[in-house]
């Protein structure tokens, strides 16, 4: 872990210890010598350790063996010093000096954080900030960032939405703090660019496959290009990215260049995914069985159209339907190369990696990811001019079928073969749907992605620096859904003439230009730092849809030239700007008191002219109790620190234009003209919603570093809640605009813990846990019971929760489901939906541990959830129709089984069941204990020093991901909790070399 | 000293850049007009309009597919058998499932409304304009005034007691309450009325397919006649029969869209499509995949009644038929078919019916034998009400068929729906009004009481 992070905390801290050292004045000497050796560790030579004489700038770093040399007068005193080591002092005496290093444990305590715009050590920090690292990232066979978050962190709870490659995921920094979903979303920064939070993907084309369309933004990044993420939560944190920050900020900073030596590195992972866990289903017997019942208890016979039952079909045939669709192996590769060098004040490294997925469907599928990657850093000869580039570029490739095949699995189990005997799709004489034929329904991604920025940084002198960071991205994105007339069964005589293309072309580009000016001055008692700077940020983007009819063949189908008729559907583009001004202030007195200022007047154009402006702030403190005079002999006690913030926040998530009243295009052309319709209700008046944040928290250290924990407390309130006001049909429309005077409070406890069991030059040990209980509450919410939301919401409950009728069971005399008729008026409506079901997690957390013994390391992250979400039967249709089901539905109600779970089997014709199941539905007896306790990544790697040169390095490694879950949810996946591809486990195998 | 003067400066700087608002100031987008412009501008207010039939011809009750009256009222009574396994709406309403919380009353409900708005959008927008032509004014608003009418009236037959929604304020309609079915009927006719006037003979879409003069005399045809006012109900259909210039069309013409008995049609988004009736009615193999003509439907034709040759089409074995009055259920060269929402056919009904309530026997018999002639089908000579009104409901059951609901609307007005209990067994008597959807009556407690029995 630590040699990762070393390669990105040398580099400023070198610069940090040279300037330090030009400040110094230089003492002449009379008699010199040339001192040299080599500086090791416990496993061999260390390169890029800093070499002075000390309290002088004369110095030098080790080469890439760990040797060094250098001009020193005798009997002065030689420094050695590296990150991570304790330094130690000699004094020179002979020309060589072969030093061991000794690492030390209580590196934490230099460990620098990311916060933005500026960095802090993280025992000195005033917000709360969690990180992954290099390491963790690197040991998940995982194509997205954001899945190598998971568990990982506490107050980040983040959802993968779907099993195929290249979807989307979930993720809530401590909480929804707005009653919008879309108004959750929290900030991407990579190397200093915003990153657009929204799905990379038109919603009206992929949501099929992928669950609401959500692809992650942050699929074009290479995992193994990140140095680190940083999530930043409170408000002393995220106020200075000031309103994109109410929902917390996700940073991510990618690998930099290495002063100091050269080195190529290969490495290459392939690994298979399959479904973890099969859902049990009702075999062909009990199906059959249920079916007739149902027919029995319809008093009805089956018709020519029941040929699951009629004898069309059969009995004999008994397919498991989650084989045939869902049990393919995905096989995935994926290679990079890097190369990395430097020299002096200038460092490179360049990156590329190809990835390549296939899924778990029938059929030819997969995904394609090519990353190329480049930063640059230098510093001028005087130290005062830094510079820094990055270029990240990516292109992805995914080529799915239209529709997720998930939900087929309930196809009847004697539902006949997909192929007939000539191999050709199987209509039964026209009795069967064939599912395969949506195969040949297909869904195309492709999408080309750049990031760029540059960091200029000028020192005007030792206490004044100005900067300049610029970024931009830009994304091209074509999507097409196909629907040839393959899909149907031929018998409906349908030929290309029925065939449909949609397809969409998006584009997507963003600059921001950030000018900074810091200052900052050490006294011996106090030490300031503050930082005044501004944002302009522009994010364009345009969308361009169509769908084509009629095609001559469908062999030209991805040509809507192609096509007889073509429909532009949409061919709009939108603006969105940004700017700010801010200011930090960053005040230390005696090193053990911090203070930590933010102020900001962010505008948005997502508001009326008279609303565009707000401010915003926070303060923040740190107290290092530890280093009082009281605590200064508790050796037990190495580090203790108290910290809190306040601030107030801001929300301007919710879309461009809404304040205007205005016409759009419509789709399609009326006798020669293209229509125009009016596209909402007009309210120019509302403005920002408020988010004010409070959080406490200790961080202690004992036993020399051995043990580390920290307890936080949060309380957000979220105010001004801009809303669409749900509106009766009457009005024309669903909803206004507009702000709501709501407040939705997110309070929480986190706790990490980082216990070092073992720590021996060979053997070491160590884990890390973290344990979130998080708690929504809607808190206010005026005249919620007339409003449009009194069965969406109630005062005092999550704003996750889902307002059901009170499920009482199965009636034994009716075989129906009941439930409660609450106000006893006779009749089950909307009024009688009073039971509160919470689907916002209890809590969760993750414990990962990490094992070294010489030249192996084995690691492991356990991920846990406590939650509530929809039983499997959620997804079905009322049992007795032509659709397989559940084995817990088995016990179904009959005259000899009175006290069954479930209601009696029907075929639709009994409406009072078909009535009872959609209250079954709409009630708490649907919902069941989605927890879960999932090994979620496992880790075993080797080490291999090729010839004892710590430079030419084979790691061999065997990966695995959700590798085994403890859960009582009886459907596919409590994760996913759902009608798509749960996500997969994985096994992977792999090796890096470095040379 | 000097540093901090440095600072300072910088500082004022820095603060000099809030000053940027300008920079806040983004261009609208390409494809969005502001409202002023669109009524300032004869031909963006005609747009405005035309997103209007756009929409009638997509959703709501005037929609060709299955979540329109055409096929839902179709399986609602006794015309279709759905015969899929799955749940669609339409199935829902054939099996006599409805709900307050089913979706395809749902959507006939706010779709119908979304329209409605769009409609009093123009209405407001082009009596505010100042530069739009009087010419234009006339026709967008007559023809906007005339479609709110007939959607209301749709609405209040389907779900009885409603709101008339008479502007675009929605703090106003949010809270609207209902209306009687008498006042709506009303509201409708006085629309229809001003329409009227406001409309002059000349046809401004040579092939019918914005609503004109007639088409607007035959809705209010129609209107008397349920609102049971037989003379007026009678001068506007034969105002139509005899100045409207269309005739009765062969009945291989008659869904054609240059049919000569159209008095307003619908017309598909792209040259080469056809209806959406087609598409939801047309299957080629046994079994039907979706739903199917009732056999009460088919045995109710007489025989030798040359509109089941023609309108009604045996698939395989001869079990399942489809309804066959429009044929083209793919893309032609050019399109060959429109969606009929009112036809001359029906003013021959409306007239033989006000007639037979008038003892006028000459004119009911002359206009049923119009018809029945054109079906291939002996003359009647009918003298006695009774017998005219069965006969007359019986045309109107083979002539309209799976049009938009005709079927329902009239076994409603007849207080004939029980006979429905003779193909479903399950029918109730509060099946007459579909219930209003339960989402509106939370929204808006206005709208309450629920209709009786949901």
């Amino acid at each position: 872990m630590k040699k990762i992070t070393f390669t990105a905390l040398t580099v400023p801290l070198t610069y940090v210890l040279i300037l330090l050292l030009c400040s110094l004045k230089t003492y002449a000497q009379e008699k010199t010598l040339t001192l040299s050796g080599v500086v090791k560790d416990v496993n061999g030579p260390l390169a890029g350790v800093l070499v002075w004489q000390t309290d002088t700038e004369n110095g030098t770093q080790t080469n890439e063996l760990g040797f060094y040399t250098i001009q020193i007068p005798t009997n002065t005193q030689v420094t050695f010093d590296y990150l991570g080591y304790k330094p130690q002092t000699f004094i020179v005496k002979t020309s060589t000096l072969n030093v061991t290093l000794v690492a030390d444990e209580n590196t934490l305590d230099e460990m620098v954080i990311n916060a933005g715009y500026y960095t802090v050590k993280d025992k000195e920090r005033t917000g709360s900030i969690s990180k992954i690292t290099a390491k963790e990232i690197g040991q998940q066979p995982v194509a997205n960032p954001l899945a190598a978050m998971q568990g990982r962190m506490a107050g980040v709870n983040i959802t993968q939405n779907s099993g195929v490659p290249g979807g989307g995921f979930d993720i809530q920094i401590r909480g929804r703090n707005s009653l919008r979903t879309e108004g959750n979303a929290p900030l991407y920064i990579v190397d200093g660019v915003p990153f657009n939070a929204q799905p990379a993907s038109d919603a009206y084309v992929s949501s099929l496959v992928i669950p609401l369309g959500n692809i992650s933004p942050l699929n074009t990044i290479n995992p193994n290009d990140i140095e680190s993420i940083e999530i930043l939560k409170d408000a002393d944190a995220t106020a200075i990215y000031g309103s994109r920050g109410a929902n917390g900020v996700v940073l991510i900073t990618t690998k930099k260049g290495d002063n100091n030596r050269t080195s190529i590195a290969i490495q290459s992972v392939t690994s298979i995914s399959n479904l973890a866990n099969e859902m049990k289903l009702m075999n062909t017997q009990q199906y059959v069985k249920m079916r007739n019942d149902a027919f029995i208890n319809d008093g009805l016979t089956p018709t020519a159209y029941d040929y699951d039952v009629n004898g069309t079909w059969g009995d004999k045939r008994d397919t498991n339907w989650q084989k045939k669709f869902l049990g393919n192996t995905a096989v995935s590769q994926n290679t990079q190369f890097s190369f990395n060098g430097g020299s002096g004040k200038m460092n490179y490294l360049f990156s590329g990696s190809h990835r390549k997925d296939e899924t778990v469907f029938p059929g030819d599928f997969g995904y394609k990811r090519t990353n190329f990657f480049l930063v640059v850093n230098q510093i001028s000869k005087d130290d005062r001019f830094q510079f820094q580039a990055t270029v990240q570029n990516s292109n992805q490739k995914n080529n799915l079928m239209a529709y997720d095949f998930t939900n087929e699995l309930y196809l009847a189990p004697n539902a006949p073969d997909l192929y007939d005997a000539a191999g050709n799709l199987n209509w039964e004489n026209n009795t069967f749907e064939n599912p395969l034929a949506k195969l040949n329904a297909k869904f195309k991604y492709d999408s080309q992605n750049f990031l760029g920025n540059i960091m200029l940084k000028y020192k005007l002198s030792n206490s004044l620096q100005v900067s300049m960071s610029g970024g931009l991205t830009q994304g091209q994105t074509n999507e097409f859904r196909t629907a040839p007339a393959t899909v149907y069964n031929p018998a409906y005589g349908l030929t290309s003439e029925y065939s449909i293309l949609t397809s969409s072309k998006s584009s997507s580009n963003t600059w921001i230009l950030e000018p900074g000016i810091r200052w900052f001055q050490e006294g011996n008692i106090s030490k300031w730092d503050v930082f005044l700077g501004a944002t302009f940020e522009e994010r364009k983007q345009t969308i361009f849809r169509l769908d084509a009819f009629n095609f001559t063949s469908d062999d030209l189908i991805y040509n809507a030239a192609n096509a007889a008729t073509q429909q532009i559907l949409k061919d709009s583009d939108l603006a969105y700007r940004y700017h700010a001004v801010y200011a930090r202030v960053n005040y230390n007195l005696l090193d053990k008191y911090f203070f930590n200022a933010t102020a900001r007047r962010d505008g948005s154009s997502r508001f009326g002219n008279n609303n565009r402006f707000a401010n915003f702030g926070a303060l923040g403190f740190a107290w290092l109790f530890s280093r009082e005079d009281f605590l200064a002999d508790a050796s037990w006690l190495n580090f203790g620190k108290l910290r809190g913030s306040y601030g107030v926040t801001g929300s301007d998530l919710i879309g461009d234009y809404q304040y205007l009243n205005t016409y759009g295009i419509g789709s399609y052309p009326y006798d020669g003209l293209v229509g125009l319709e009016p596209l909402r209700l007009y309210n120019p008046d509302f403005s920002w919603e408020t988010n004010k944040k409070f959080e406490a928290a200790l961080e202690l250290e004992f036993f020399n570093g051995r043990v580390a924990t920290s307890i936080a407390h949060y309380r957000n309130r979220s105010s001004n809640q801009l809303v669409g006001i749900p509106l009766p049909g009457t009005t024309g429309f669903t909803s206004v605009q507009a702000n709501l005077n709501a407040t939705v409070e997110n309070t929480g406890w986190e706790f990490t813990l980082r216990p070092i069991l073992f720590s021996t030059p060979n053997f070491s040990w160590n884990l890390n846990i973290n344990l979130t209980f998080p708690k929504n509450e809607l808190i206010n919410f005026p005249n919620l019971e007339e409003s449009t939301y009194a069965n969406q919401f109630v005062i005092g409950e999550p704003i996750s929760i889902r307002k059901v009728y009170n499920y009482l069971g199965v009636n034994p005399e009716t075989g129906l489901y009941e439930v409660e008729d609450v106000n006893n008026d006779g009749v089950i409506n909307n009024s009688d939906r009073t039971a509160v079901v919470k689907l916002n997690p209890e809590f969760y957390g993750g414990v990962a541990s990490s094992i070294q013994y010489k030249s192996w390391s084995f690691d492991f992250l356990v991920q846990f959830v406590k939650q509530i979400g929809y039983s499997p039967d959620y997804n079905t249709n009322f049992l007795g129709s032509m659709q397989n089901q559940p084995t817990e539905l088995l016990d179904y109600w009959s005259p000899e089984n009175t006290t069954a779970k479930h209601q009696l089997p029907t075929t639709g014709a009994n409406g009072a069941a078909v009535q009872a199941n959609q209250y079954y539905k709409l009630s708490n007896g649907v919902f069941t204990n989605t927890s879960f306790v999932r090994l979620k990544n496992v880790q075993v790697a080797y080490n291999m020093n090729v010839n004892k040169d710590k430079n030419r390095q084979l790691k061999i490694f065997a990966q695995g991901q959700n590798l085994f879950t403890i859960t009582p949810y009886k459907g596919l996946d409590p994760e996913t909790n759902g009608g798509f591809l749960p996500v997969l486990r994985t096994f992977a195998l792999g090796f890096e070399f470095i040379f | 000293m000097k540093r901090l003067i440095i600072l300072a400066c910088m500082l004022i700087g820095i603060l000099h850049l809030v000053g940027c608002e300008d920079f806040l100031e983004v261009p609208a987008p390409k494809d969005q007009i502001d409202i002023d412009k669109v009524f300032n501008d004869d031909k963006m207010a005609t747009s405005a309009l035309m997103q209007v039939y756009t929409d009638l011809r997509n959703n709501g009750f005037l929609c060709g597919s299955r979540g329109g009256t055409g096929f839902l009222l179709a399986c609602y009574t006794d015309e279709l058998e759905a015969t899929t396994t799955q749940m669609p709406d339409f199935r829902v309403f054939y099996l006599g499932n409805v709900n307050a919380t089913n979706s395809g009353a749902g959507l006939l409900w706010k779709n119908t409304y979304k329209q409605i708005y769009m409609l009093n959008n123009i209405i407001e927008g082009v009596d505010k304009s100042e530069v739009i032509s009087e010419k234009t004014k006339n026709q967008l608003k007559g023809e906007a005034i005339a479609l709110r009418g007939i959607l209301h009236f749709y609405l209040t037959q389907t779900f009885a007691e409603i709101p008339y929604v008479f502007t675009t304020d929605f703090r106003w309609n949010t809270t609207i309450g209902k209306q009687s079915v008498s006042q709506v009927m009303q509201n409708a006719i006085d629309d229809l009325l001003i329409a009227e006037q406001l409309l002059n003979e000349e046809i401004t879409s040579f092939e019918k397919v914005r609503i004109n003069k007639y088409a607007v005399k035959g809705f209010l045809a129609r209107m008397y006649l349920y609102a049971e006012n037989w003379n007026e109900a009678q001068k506007y259909a034969l105002d139509v029969i005899t100045h409207s210039g269309t005739s009765l069309a062969a009945l291989d013409q008659v869904f054609l869209k240059e049919s000569t008995s159209t008095l307003w049609q619908l017309k598909p988004d792209a040259e080469g499509k056809n209806t959406y009736e087609a598409e939801a009615h047309i299957f080629i193999s046994e079994p039907a995949p979706q739903a199917k003509l009732q056999n009460a439907l088919i045995a109710s034709f007489e025989p030798n009644d040359l509109r089941k040759e023609l309108w009604v089409k045996t698939v395989g074995t001869g079990n399942s038929a489809h309804a066959f009055k429009y044929k083209q259920r793919g893309a032609t060269a050019n399109s060959l078919e429109y969606s009929k929402i009112i036809r001359l056919e029906e003013m021959y009904l409306i007239t033989a019916e006000a007639a037979a309530y008038n003892n006028d026997w000459n004119l009911c018999n002359s206009m049923l034998n119009s018809l029945r002639s054109r079906a291939g089908l002996s003359e009647l000579e009918i003298l006695d009400k009774t017998v005219a009104l069965a006969k007359i409901k019986q045309e109107r059951r083979v002539e309209l068929f799976c049009e938009f609901g005709h079927r329902f609307y009239d076994l409603k007005r007849y207080s004939l729906l029980s006979e429905l209990t003779l193909v479903k067994p399950n029918w109730q008597n509060y099946f007459q009004n579909l219930p209003i959807p339960e989402a509106e009556l939370l929204l808006n407690p206005n709208l309450k009481p629920q209709n009786n029995g949901y």
